[in-house]
């Protein structure tokens, strides 16, 4: 029974949709996304929101797990992890509520996935030409924060803190237990390193938001990077055992 | 032979060591570590603490204690580190704050782990319920 169960469920594939306060975008983002990748499941995790994010993905007619109190963008990915996990999605692809990452190059993240044999797939907006590449002092944190990553992970990254990612299962997995707080992106590649796991990149065009605000704007991307480098630092000193931590009962199948 | 040798190298300090306390500044002391020993344990007694996080109360209360019953202690302290009475006693009790503090910091985490995690499964069953109940 169980292993009919999973030859159905095989080649499943859920889009995370992290969103806070995105309800004038978040409808015409979820049509995309069915219109570029009809056959996955989309799940928002609407992370207590305060305006119609909630009821505007509900009438698109996809999943919508509505979060009791803000936990930000960490939290709020890892309880779409949770959920992808309990259901027995084989892939998950992150898609963040505010518009930034364009349904159509989901498929080029999933094919990445198969093909590469990885169990990450990140799309880097400096791979490709063209397309959002945000702001000169943002991308000066971006690019110190990856030559820290890249040397950690000893295998060139040129884009670690984007979101618009694509998980295997046992990346989901891992996740599901153990994914870091806020400004999380960075941090779990070196979680993945360290728990023996793959990443690769592909490029992708990333797009200015739809709506909404970004949450580092002005001085806040020095803040941030200086932030993300002592956490990755923590992370390196932690020991790392491979043990997995049951998840609790209840929200399981 | 210890403290000799520490008074040869630092004479003008060790005659600066007072031999007596005056003792109404160890009855100060042994009463306000008194008081925390009484306020904590009454607190564990109504429940309203738990013994686990009142453990280095009552260690913090029972070392400041001991230090203004027995002089001979912070004598020793004073005459090998050159710090007064008082500040020897106010350190330690600093000492203690620390740890409690540290304690708490580390409660708090955990709180902030379980919390999320709470948050996060209460939203899932909450999904999983209303599937369960519009697919009936």
């Amino acid at each position: 029974m169980k292993a009919l169960l999973g030859c159905l469920l095989k080649h499943r594939v859920l889009i995370i949709v992290p969103a806070y306060n995105e309800a004038e975008g978040i409808g015409s983002l979820l049509d995309e996304l069915h219109e570029h990748v009809p056959e996955a499941h989309v799940v928002v995790i609407d992370d207590a929101s305060t305006d119609r994010t909630a009821s505007v993905a509900g009438e698109k007619g996809v999943k919508v797990i509505s979060l009791p109190f803000n936990l930000g963008i960490g939290g709020a990915v890892q309880t779409g992890f949770r959920y992808a996990w309990n259901e027995g999605y084989e892939s998950a692809v992150q898609v963040d509520g505010d518009g930034q990452h364009p349904p159509e190059e989901v498929p080029r993240l999933l094919t990445a996935l198969e093909d590469g044999k990885v169990d990450v797939v990140v799309g880097s907006r400096f791979l490709s030409s063209g397309g959002h590449k945000s702001t000169f002092s943002r991308r000066l944190g971006i690019r110190i924060l990856n030559s820290v990553v890249s040397s950690i992970l000893s295998q060139p990254v040129t884009d670690c803190t984007s979101g618009f990612r694509a998980y295997g299962r046992k990346a989901i997995g891992f996740f599901a237990t153990k994914y870091p707080y806020d400004y999380p992106e960075p941090e779990a590649l070196v979680l993945l390193k360290k728990a023996g796991f793959s990443a690769g990149e592909v490029p992708v065009f990333m797009r200015d938001r739809l709506s909404g605000k970004s949450s580092i704007q002005g001085w806040k991307p020095f803040y941030y990077m200086i932030k993300v480098v002592l956490a990755i630092l923590v992370d390196l000193l932690k020991p790392m055992s491979r043990k997995k931590k049951t998840l609790p009962a209840g929200a399981r199948r | 032979m210890l403290s000799w040798n520490i008074m040869r190298v630092a004479p003008a300090l060790a005659e600066s060591v007072p031999s007596q306390i005056p003792w109404i500044v160890r009855l100060l002391i042994a009463a306000t570590s008194l008081l925390i020993l009484v306020l904590t344990v009454e607190l564990i007694r109504r429940e309203k603490l738990k013994e686990h996080y009142a453990l280095l109360w009552l260690f913090s209360g029972a070392a400041i204690i001991v230090l203004a019953s027995f002089p001979e202690i912070p004598f020793f302290l004073m005459r090998v580190t050159g710090i007064f009475y008082l500040t020897i006693i106010f350190f330690a009790a600093f000492l203690f704050l620390l740890l409690i503090v540290l304690q708490y910091s580390t409660v708090i985490s955990q709180l902030f782990d379980q919390n999320r995690t709470l948050g996060q499964t209460l939203a899932l069953l909450e999904e999983r319920l209303r599937r369960l109940e519009t697919t009936k």
